[in-house]
């Protein structure tokens, strides 16, 4: 299982300053970003984390706020025990210049030199996402760098290919290649301990199980109906009464959703876009200067949701949608046709005023951008088109971010700097997460058939 | 299958004398090719009026979109170059971001893969206005011979120096052809095989194009592109000079500097043709054909490439001269044509698709980042491909398109130089990209020798190719 928490916090407007001076200090110190020294040698050591994040959402209408994004496995107990083992102190020193750190009840924390632990204030502070995505479900941190290793192990006993050529099927290869791999990891023959399959129908489970309050409640009260309707012990002006009662229900019910699309339908026509979002040089360059190290690149982006009722109900039941639905259409990793996100959410932010999204993705921002208007346009235009200058959208799906320049520049203006990011594999995309597990899959298997053979030598 | 062929796009009649030649033809005739390359003056004070009145006198002789004549002379001008003439920052910024910025800005380099050999730092010349060898304007002479592109380059030589501008570098360049007509790059294998076809934006909707058809936005400011919106060039405020050259733009109080213009991306890449077929030759050790003979140096540069030396593309099921196929049908695991091959990595086409029902969507999202190549070689062909002789040979990559990040950096990073292309781990293009393994598929495994690369960038810049009126009204600004 995966768990995306991310921790928000407003920056106190007085030590704003100091609170950005010691963000940057911490993520010189964990990514100094100089040859031949090494960077994130403490988070490199979270076996749980896959990635991590601190940006600073800067924004004219409100006071800073300050993210600690965390992608990691489990349900948190061990993470954060390693986390606060390993960075607490730097974080206790961030986060005490934000305002809940100058409420009366953490002040015992953030005393000095005190000793309690952070973790309640992480707790009460931390926020789950709206919707999310994952490239790959149920592949733990521990289990990317295992079977990367068997990989790479692999690509070097092959070299440039066996010799002599054609001396071998691939029933034999598979053979070969699992007699000599199962010496020194004996736990081939042991059942998989990260299986993939478990870890999505927990997701899907989980995705359900959100829903069900209010589809018990649902089903209570036409059950309740029923039982009142239909029962010879009631008279009939009080079946007359509860029918006349279900008549209005589902009259107005109806004319409530007449009303809504109309009035959505209205505002999608008439509500104002930004066509020509102002994109600041300084900012472009900084962004560049971070961007394209490695193969993975992280989005930091805040946007205004636009107000009004029609709206509110409007993202509120699109994330849902996606937050139901994704983990059954997306469960091996593809968005539409794309499959380059690693782990991405969106999160409403200050009683729904804001949303934020954050991602990590494999790639350039142009090509994980071109991906969202080519491959994923409807997903990216629901979970955004309830947001202030987003391109002209229809019926919450349709249009929106087919408008391609348009919300590429809209999408970068949105975004700020990552101040401190971190990724658990620098150097794997999600295909070759998926690639390297299938590998160790069939190397699971003492004998695969011929058709298989074929389909898993084709991997190596 | 891919819809059937549409009308090929063309300037309006009322376009074709505004649109420069080199948008709409690569010259087939013109066998000899010289770029000038050109320096106004150090700083814009230094720029006299000469260079305007150059621009106005050249303007008079460059070659339009109304019919190939002889000798073709088209001209087009860096971020640099325009600067130097007098435009100024709010005109500026209305060019794309890339094209202003320049190729060796900030961190391009590293985006482009231009670091270590080749980092703009060693290049002989660019579009960095800091650079002694910074290029303002390209003029760029097509001639059907020898004889005819010496004595126009003579010519605008003296041109030059009559109007007191700096010659900064000249590029000869020339096609090598086959028997066939076919044209050859230097290591011996034909060249410019796939481009794409314009087609009306307006009139053919994306789901009607053919497999290498793209909307004349792609290439022609104005047009309407690939979102189905004109391409978005450069505007000037309007004026009494403005709205005698150029049309208004779509903004009110505007004129259009863009339209019928384009932008240009050049880079000159030096072949060392000896050293690439030396280690054709060491890598091929171990390695086997598809019949399982021993394979030849020929048959490991052809995989690399994906296409045989005359031109065929390398299928599945042997070689074919058909051009109008996708890789996905066929040979999606690339036993024909390797995925990470270099024509493969340069334009995926449908290839790049994860299942069946995708292909048609994956298809146009790679349409989307098509270039217009417009390359030549320099330096005579090598009469022995394994004889070091000392002379300096290679290609001058040059491609239009109307979004420079969307299009050539996009190939350029996202697909030729991306190490987890396809699905591949840690390689590169086999071509120009750095020493890196380079995946064969084969039965029951892949081969995967190491290459090496023996193409190194020695200059490169982003140009703007106005229309005639856009040049008309730069030279009298």
């Amino acid at each position: 299982m995966f768990t995306i928490v991310d921790v928000a916090l407003e920056a106190n407007p007085n030590s704003f300053g100091v609170l950005r001076d010691r963000v940057q200090a911490f993520a010189a110190k964990e990514d100094p970003k100089i040859p031949g020294k090494p960077s994130f040698v403490r988070l490199n050591q979270i076996e749980q984390l896959h990635f991590m994040s601190l940006e600073i959402f800067e924004d004219r209408h409100f006071d800073p706020l300050l993210i600690f994004e965390n992608n990691f496995d489990g349900d948190g107990e061990n993470y954060w025990q390693e986390v606060l083992r390993l960075i607490g102190e730097d974080l206790r020193a961030i986060f005490s210049c934000t305002k809940p750190a100058m409420e009366e009840r953490w002040k015992s924390i953030f005393a000095e030199g005190s000793a309690l632990s952070i973790q309640p204030f992480i707790e009460a502070h931390s926020i789950s996402p709206s919707a999310s995505h994952f490239g790959a479900m149920g592949i733990t941190r521990q289990r990317v760098n295992r079977d990367r290793e068997v990989f790479e192990a692999i690509q070097t006993k092959l070299g440039t290919g066996p010799q002599p050529r054609n001396s071998v099927t691939p029933v034999g290869l598979h053979s070969q290649i699992r007699a000599w791999a199962l010496p020194t990891r004996a736990w081939l023959n042991d059942p998989e301990k990260w299986n993939v399959q478990r870890a999505k129908r927990l997701a899907r489970w989980q995705a359900v199980r959100q829903t069900l309050p209010s589809l018990t409640a649902i089903l209570l009260a036409v059950i309740t109906v029923a039982v009142v309707g239909l029962s010879p012990i009631v008279t009939a002006e009080v079946r007359h009464a509860v029918l006349g009662g279900v008549v209005a229900i589902a009259v107005g019910a109806g004319a409530f959703v007449v009303m809504f699309l109309k009035t959505l339908r209205h505002v999608e026509a008439t509500d104002m876009t930004q066509d020509d979002p102002t994109l600041d040089p300084a900012q472009l360059a900084a962004f560049a200067a971070q961007e394209d190290e490695i193969v993975q690149n992280h989005v930091a982006s805040m946007v205004l949701v636009k107000p009004g009722a029609v709206r509110s109900l409007a993202i509120r039941g699109s994330l849902r949608a996606l937050k139901l639905f994704v983990p059954f259409v997306a469960a091996d990793g593809y968005l539409g046709s794309m499959r380059t996100i690693h782990f991405a959410h969106w999160t409403l932010i200050g009683n729904s005023g804001r949303l934020m999204f954050l991602s990590n993705f494999d790639g350039s921002w142009q090509s994980y951008l071109d991906d969202f208007v080519d491959k994923a346009h409807g997903g990216l235009t629901l979970a955004w088109g309830n947001c202030v200058g987003f391109p002209r959208t229809k019926w919450l799906t349709q249009e929106g971010a087919t408008h391609g320049t348009q919300f590429k520049a809209w999408a970068r203006q949105s975004q700020t700097q990552s101040l401190l990011w971190y990724s658990g594999y620098a150097d794997l995309t999600v295909n070759q997460i998926w690639r390297n597990a299938a590998i160790v899959d069939g190397l699971r298997k003492r004998q695969l058939t011929e058709a298989e053979a074929r389909v898993w030598a084709e991997l190596l | 299958m891919s819809p059937p062929k549409n009308k090929e796009w063309k300037p309006a009649a009322a376009d074709a004398p505004d649109v420069q030649g080199i948008v709409i033809s690569a010259y087939p005739n013109m066998l000899n090719a010289a770029f000038l390359m050109v320096q106004f003056g150090p700083t814009p004070a230094d720029v006299g009026s000469g260079a305007k009145a150059w621009l106005l006198d050249v303007a008079k002789r460059i070659t339009n979109a109304e019919g190939e004549r002889s000798p073709c002379i088209n001209l087009a001008l860096s971020a640099a170059g325009l600067r130097a003439l007098g435009l100024d920052d709010k005109v500026m910024s209305t060019f794309s971001r890339p094209f202003r910025e320049g190729i060796t800005f900030g961190n391009r380099p590293r985006f482009l893969g231009d670091i270590a050999g080749q980092a703009p730092s060693n290049w002989e010349w660019s579009d960095c206005p800091s650079a002694a060898t910074c290029i303002h304007a390209q003029l760029m002479l097509y001639a059907r011979d020898l004889p005819e592109i010496r004595t126009l380059t003579a010519e605008e030589k003296q041109g030059l120096a009559h109007f007191g501008l700096v010659l900064v570098g000249e590029l000869c360049q020339q096609v090598n052809l086959d028997s066939q007509g076919m044209r050859h790059e230097h290591f011996g294998f034909a060249d410019g095989i796939s481009q794409p076809v314009l087609v009306d934006g307006d009139a053919v909707p994306i789901e009607r194009r053919a497999i290498h058809e793209i909307a004349a936005g792609e290439v022609v400011l104005g047009q309407t592109n690939t979102y189905g919106v004109p391409a978005p060039g450069p505007v000037v405020a309007a004026s009494d000079l403005a709205s005698r050259q150029l049309k208004e733009a779509l903004l009110e109080g505007f004129f259009d500097l863009g339209r019928n213009g384009t932008y240009l991306v050049i880079r000159q890449l030096e072949q060392d043709v000896p050293a690439f077929w030396q280690n054709m030759e060491s890598a091929k050790i171990d390695l086997c054909d598809e019949k399982g003979n021993p394979a030849t140096d020929q048959w490991l540069a052809e995989k690399a490439v994906g296409r045989t030396l005359s031109g065929e593309l390398l299928t599945a099921e042997g070689t074919s001269a058909d051009n109008e196929r996708g890789f996905f049908g066929t040979d999606r695991a690339g036993y024909g044509c390797p995925i990470t091959s270099h024509i493969r990595r340069a334009n995926p086409r449908d290839g790049l698709a994860p299942k069946q029902t995708d292909v048609v969507d994956i298809l146009q999202a790679t349409n989307r980042h098509r270039i217009m190549r417009r390359g030549r070689i320099y330096g005579e062909p090598i009469l022995d491909r394994s004889t070091p002789d000392n002379k300096k040979r290679g290609l001058i990559f040059a491609c239009l398109n109307t979004e420079i990040d969307r299009q050539f950096e996009f190939v350029q990073h996202t697909w030729l130089l991306n190490p987890m292309f396809g699905g591949a781990f840690d390689e590169s293009d086999p071509l120009v990209g750095p020493q890196c393994p380079f995946s064969i598929p084969a039965n029951p495994v892949r081969q995967r020798p190491i290459l090496e690369t023996f193409i190194t960038v020695i200059g490169g810049g982003y140009f703007f190719l106005p229309s005639l009126s856009a040049l008309r009204y730069i030279g009298q600004l």
